[in-house]
């Protein structure tokens, strides 16, 4: 398997979670600005994992064609 | 009778004829249509193949059925032609599949009633597809314009999944354990893919019978890792669909719901960024309006408080004004001292005595004449 620096499911979540809890307000300025510089961190780290992440197909050793 | 001709016992006779058919014929393969198919103990089965003008017995066991049979289809049976000893010739069968749209589709349809039944393929049983996944199991033939399509479509889509590949026939005898080996594989494992696909392009009825066989279809619904099958053809569903969490119409279309589309995430993305930066705007906005309100509620408390001092300062000077000594003596009264101590009666004042009055604007010094007390 490859060892993937982030884990996109978990983070994109968490980028989810974030804008939801902005959008209920009642944060105060500093957690939000803490939420906010958080969340800018989320989206470029995703969007350097889809700009450099690769696909990658490894063959089973087991033989299963006869 | 020639001397020369070979006398058996019939013993030998079939040890003899059993040798022939071993050495010529190891194994047969014979279509035809299944007649007299019976199951007796829950384990062995005996059937006819039969055409226009001949029929051929057949024993063998359930483990090699794709599924329930019935009379009248059309059979493909690979086995060993066999003269038994007490009852005969028949072929002892290895395999046994229908062929023929017709047949693979009756075939079909008996097994899916019998595996409805059984709830394999109840909407209940369907579980949740990792989106996107990280790791995948893909079964599929390498060289196959299936797995070419699925790898295509997935890399144009998303990236950094991991795709281990178990490279098996999709179609033909051979394939129907090759797949179930496979499923059986990535189940086994540590730690398993988060999805399996099982895809093929697609065929004739015959080729895509494999996906309808009772091995797969139990395989595909047995599995513990979430299942997505993607046989291409449109028109018939094949069972391992039906019984797979996820039904992709082609290997394509598998990647398809597999996977986000990059372009349209980045976008999100870039939204999600704008989105972000407005709501920390109108945070800082609401703050500072919230501000703006305290301050001048601030101001108009202090205000308040003020005029409040104020106007009791104002009352208790006026108090304090009409309770003075000065403002009785503006009344006519006066303050009548002597020798610097006020007096307040007239009895002890002597005759004579000289005595200082004060008034409003002034002091007259008196001498006392003459004393009348109350």
């Amino acid at each position: 398997m490859t060892k993937t620096t982030i884990d996109y499911g978990k983070l994109s979540k968490e980028l989810d979670e974030l804008l939801a809890d902005l959008q209920a307000g009642g944060s105060d300025i500093d957690s939000s600005i803490k939420q906010y510089e958080r969340g800018m961190q989320i989206i470029e780290e995703l969007k350097t994992y889809l700009a450099q992440a690769k696909n990658k197909v490894t063959k089973v050793k087991s033989t299963f064609s006869s | 009778m020639d001397n020369n001709e070979l006398v058996f016992s019939v013993s030998d006779f079939v040890a003899v004829l059993n040798q022939t058919l071993e050495y010529a014929y190891p194994t047969v393969t014979i279509v035809g249509e299944l007649s007299n198919f019976r199951i007796s103990k829950n384990k062995w089965v005996y059937f006819d193949l039969k055409d226009e003008y001949s029929s051929v017995k057949f024993f063998g066991t359930i483990y090699q059925l794709s599924g329930p049979l019935e009379d009248g289809l059309t059979m493909q049976v690979r086995g060993v032609p066999r003269l038994h000893p007490l009852y005969g010739f028949s072929v002892t069968a290895q395999s046994m599949q229908p062929v023929g749209e017709g047949s693979i589709k009756k075939a079909a349809s008996l097994l899916q009633e019998k595996l409805t039944k059984e709830g394999l393929f109840d909407q209940s049983r369907k579980r949740v597809i990792p989106y996107p996944p990280k790791s995948v199991g893909l079964i599929a033939s390498s060289e196959s314009a299936a797995y070419h399509d699925f790898i295509k479509v997935l890399n144009e889509r998303w990236c950094g999944v991991d795709i281990s590949l178990a490279d098996v026939q999709v179609q033909g005898e051979a394939a129907i354990g090759q797949i179930v080996a496979a499923i059986e594989h990535f189940n086994q494992q540590a730690i398993p893919p988060e999805v399996l696909i099982v895809t093929r392009g697609g065929g004739s009825a015959d080729d895509l019978a494999v996906f309808s066989t009772e091995q797969v279809t139990r395989a595909v619904a047995g599995s513990r890792i979430p299942t997505i099958v993607a046989i291409g053809h449109e028109v018939d569903i094949s069972l391992a669909e039906l019984a797979a969490d996820m039904r992709a119409s082609t290997p394509s279309n598998a990647a398809q719901l597999l996977t986000p589309d990059k372009k349209a995430t980045l976008n999100q993305l870039n939204i999600s960024s704008d989105t972000l930066w407005s709501m920390v705007q109108n945070i800082f906005s609401g703050q500072a309006d919230d501000l703006a309100r305290k301050s001048l509620d601030l101001g108009n408390s202090i205000g308040s408080t003020l005029d409040r001092a104020e106007q009791l300062l104002r009352a208790n000077n006026n108090l304090l004004e009409a309770l003075s000594p000065k403002s009785v003596l503006k009344r006519g009264f006066a303050i009548i001292r002597s020798t610097g101590k006020v007096v307040d009666k007239a009895k002890g004042i002597a005759i004579g005595k000289e005595l200082s009055l004060e008034l409003a604007d002034g002091y007259i010094t008196v001498k006392t004449e003459a004393i009348e007390l109350k």
